[in-house]
């Protein structure tokens, strides 16, 4: 037995050895982040999610990006201009280059969004459209998409995009859109080699070699589930400004892992899960982030008890968001204040819209409790029972069973129902209507109050609730009628006051994710719009 | 070879066939049944989302789209993955993930078998003895404590307090990073196997032909080794099929906490995004192997014993 023992030790230190320092060992500044999900698409074409667009920004580059403290930047771009009547933006390139050695040009911009634009399957072209940036001609070739129809490139000529030349792009609007430049910062209108793309058809994006980079980085592994390896990218245009060599993802869905790989110093950034907070809240390494999530409850206006103004007054002042985001969620999360995340979107002062529009309603339990009891007389009930659809993730889950509580504590005579469904029910649920409360959320698409406001449109599709308001339909015509960007900032700042004194919904809360950090790395920058995490300022000591 | 076990091998083959046609069909019909569909995006309208499901198939009947993949997968074809990477082959996807799988999993096996046999005859050889209860305790704990609780102790004894081994997996030392893995994972089988072999140990030497040995006066060691050991072995052997395949088709969990990327992970993943693809492409896989070791397993009982072979005329 002994013998035994001995010889598997012998192994395990053996194997132990093996490949130490082998060809696994990079040379240089290496920064490595922990990530819960891999890379869905490398193509900036179909990614949806996160981190695809995380890493695909790390190595492309688009005409616009944010800067450390949010703010719009020049990325690919070296100027624009936009005409008088807002409908014709020019963008003048930087001298950059694609990693094969190719010039990156204007025709790479144009042939990568008529490619994204008569592509079914490009699931965010949509923001071509109406719904986004409102290029010339995008919802005519979108709707023949969508209708069946297969389109190349070269039928997407009436699409408003040219190369005038090799440096100058030229993109014609059908209306104007003041947050166009912004929008720029999303991959999906970033830049495609067309020669090489065509020449690898259905492979391109696939693996490292099949993708050429003009940014900050060079993707040099890809292995699915696993690992992500970039390199500094050397014929980067601003190569000075980028002060690691590598920076390296690795791909594991259990937390608990990638912390314990963090204290073991292979790991120097990794999410931290909620049962985790409490143990490290009072390290030098934890940290906070702010997402663009807004979590809110969202009220079934045709709900016979539900389209009762006091019962939704009483339900929103019966909340105690303070209480929640302190001491249930604990990861930097904040209290939901307007119908518009902080951070999303800063006015012609400067200022964040969330700073400008205010803070709408906090607990008030008597408040609440009067407006319950004018609710129940206009009813004609003494009690009532609500059902509260949520889904089976958190934060959701630990929200809602803490607004169960909350709700009911504060509102005596109420019930709440739980309904907890996965989230691809919730949504399906919420689209036919079949809900009394449900409690939601709505990513950004953009950096402007619009993506969250235009929601609550009469007519619009992602209106579950069915909130239909004269007033508040007006004052977003008025906004998107005004004449200079002053007058539209406080159009939607009314509107976005109308909505919430008509509650239609309760601003809950805004998604924060609780963090560790290394003390010798600096510069991962968060942005609650766009591409969450950008690399490119990333320092390590 | 001859003829009739020739026919025995064929008319087994047959429906080995079958049996996998029935499991695609009932995979596909399974997989149309769940809730929700690839493209779940809440930003997707109706019309777009009609007309990605015409880009890959996906709006054609039932049959139409279980006759096409049929089709596809028998020259080799499994589709593209719509939602763990877009629009990559699935083969590429699942094809290095087999080897980490199987590579793991038949290692944990033959760790497991080895130690299994020697304690299982250890503590057979030292009956009633504290020594056999230890192993036994062993045993019984190896069967109840789960693999990934015995996983997440390696991970902090051997990864955090003394790191002689890598938390994450690191495909540039596959040797290092799967060692903890595969030790969590021969725990179940040594538990199985000493168990197994114990008994059976002791049931063997107290049969008569052991006693016929000892009466002749062959010496204890030549008793075990030659006589009881072979005899011991052949019902382990049997056991080990279905725990090779177990094995083999990977750990979910433990692929979770090492962040192993193999095909357990690849599966659930699958399952949680409506990966169609891929699902059925792995599901396969596994009930191949299932097929392949049961057809193993009924063709050598048919050789070993033709009694087996039942029917009349075979």
């Amino acid at each position: 037995m002994k013998k035994i023992l001995s010889i598997l030790c012998c192994m395990a230190m053996a194997i132990s050895l093996v490949g130490c320092g082998g060809n696994g060992a990079t040379t240089g500044k290496t920064v490595t982040v922990a990530k819960e999900n891999d890379v869905i698409s490398m193509d900036s074409t179909y990614a949806t999610d996160g981190m695809s667009f995380e890493v695909i920004h790390a190595i492309i580059d688009g005409l616009m990006t944010q800067d450390s403290d949010g703010s719009l930047i020049n990325a690919l771009a070296a100027d624009y201009t936009v005409s008088d009547d807002e409908l014709t933006w020019t963008f003048t390139l930087k001298d950059a280059v694609w990693s094969n050695g190719d010039a990156v040009t204007a025709h790479d911009f144009e042939y990568a969004w008529k490619r994204t634009v008569v592509r079914p399957e490009a699931e965010y072209a949509y923001l071509y459209g109406s719904d986004g940036a409102c290029i010339a001609g995008a919802d005519e070739i979108l709707d023949r998409v969508w209708d069946g129809e297969t389109l190349t490139e070269a039928d997407a000529t009436d699409l408003g995009v040219k190369a005038l030349d090799d440096k100058t792009l030229e993109i014609k609007l059908a209306q104007s859109v003041p947050f166009f430049a912004s929008l720029m910062t999303f991959p999906i209108f970033y830049p495609v080699n067309q020669a090489f793309a065509e020449e690898l058809g259905d492979q391109y994006a696939l693996s490292p070699d099949n993708l050429l980079s003009c940014g900050a980085f060079k993707l040099t592994k890809w292995e699915q589930g696993n690992r992500i390896e970039l390199v500094k990218n050397d014929t980067y245009y601003d190569a000075d400004k980028v002060e690691i060599d590598n920076l390296i993802f690795v791909i594991t869905k259990e937390v608990s892992s990638s912390v314990a790989a963090f204290e073991g110093g292979t790991v120097d950034f990794t999410k931290l899960s909620s049962d985790l907070i409490d143990k490290y809240k009072d390290a030098d390494e934890f940290t906070t982030v702010l997402e663009g999530y807004l979590w809110y409850l969202q009220y079934n206006m045709e709900n016979q008890y539900l389209s009762n103004k006091n019962l939704r007054l009483a339900l929103t002042y019966a909340v105690d968001k303070v209480d929640l985001v302190e001491n249930v969620l604990k990861d930097g999360s904040l209290t939901g204040d307007g119908f518009t995340p902080s951070g999303l979107a800063t006015g012609p002062t400067g200022k964040d819209f969330r700073e400008e529009a205010g803070e709408y309603y906090s607990l008030d339990a008597t408040k609440a409790q009067e407006y319950f009891a004018a609710a129940l007389q206009e009813l004609g009930l003494t009690s009532l029972k609500l059902t509260l659809l949520y889904e089976n993730a958190d934060p959701a889950k630990s929200a809602a069973e803490y607004l169960q509580s909350c709700l009911q504590k504060n509102l005596p005579g109420l019930t709440i129902e739980m309904d907890m469904q996965p989230k691809a029910n919730r949504i399906e649920r919420q689209k036919v209507g079949e809900f009394e409360v449900v409690l939601t959320r709505w990513g950004p698409d953009y950096a402007d109050p619009t993506t969250y406001l235009t929601l609550m449109q009469t007519g619009n599709s992602y209106n579950y609730g069915k909130f239909s308001s004269a007033a508040y339909d007006g004052k977003l015509a008025e906004a998107s009628k005004a004449a200079t960007v002053e007058a539209r900032w406080a159009a939607l700042i009314e509107a976005e006051k109308i909505l919430m004194e008509e509650v239609p919904i309760t601003s809950v809360f805004q998604v924060g994710g609780a963090s560790l950090i290394s003390g010798d790395v600096t510069g991962i920058d968060t942005h609650a719009v766009g591409v969450p995490y950008i690399y490119k300022n990333v320092k390590k000591n | 070879m001859n003829k009739s076990t020739m026919k025995y091998i064929g008319k087994r083959l047959l429906i080995s066939a079958i049996t996998l046609v029935i499991i695609v069909a009932v995979l596909f019909l399974m997989l149309k049944l769940m809730p929700g569909t690839p493209f779940n995006d809440e930003k997707l309208t109706e019309a777009q989302k009609l007309a990605i499901y015409a880009k890959y198939g996906l709006d054609q009947p039932f049959f139409v789209q279980f006759f096409n993949y049929m089709k596809n997968m028998l020259t080799g074809d499994f589709g593209v993955s719509f939602g763990i990477v877009r629009n990559m082959q699935v083969s590429d996807l699942v094809g290095p993930r087999i080897l980490i799988s199987f590579g793991i999993g038949i290692a944990a096996v033959i760790l497991g078998t080895v130690i299994g046999v020697l304690l299982g005859i250890y503590a057979a050889l030292h009956k009633n003895t504290l020594a056999d209860t230890l192993a036994t305790i062993f045993s019984v704990l190896g069967v109840s404590v789960p693999s990934f609780v015995l996983g997440l102790l390696l991970l902090l004894l051997l990864g955090v307090t003394i790191p002689v081994f890598p938390i994450l997996y690191e495909s540039s030392h596959p040797l290092r990073s799967s060692v903890l893995p595969v030790i969590a994972l021969s725990f179940g089988v040594i538990a199985n196997v000493a168990r197994f072999t114990r008994s059976e140990m002791i049931s063997v030497l107290a049969s008569d032909y052991i006693a016929l040995a000892e009466a002749k006066g062959l010496d204890r060691t030549t008793i075990i080794r030659k006589h009881a050991f072979r005899n011991t072995l052949i019902p382990v052997i049997t056991i080990l099929g279905p725990i090779l395949v177990n094995l083999m088709t990977g750990s979910m969990v433990l692929e979770q906490i090492f962040s192993i990327p193999g095909l357990g992970r690849l599966l659930v993943e699958g399952i949680t995004v409506n990966d169609y693809n891929v699902v059925l492409a792995v599901s396969f896989l596994y009930s191949v192997l299932y097929v392949v070791m049961m057809l193993i397993i009924d063709i050598s009982y048919g050789i070993i014993d033709p009694r087996i072979r039942l029917g009349k005329g075979d």
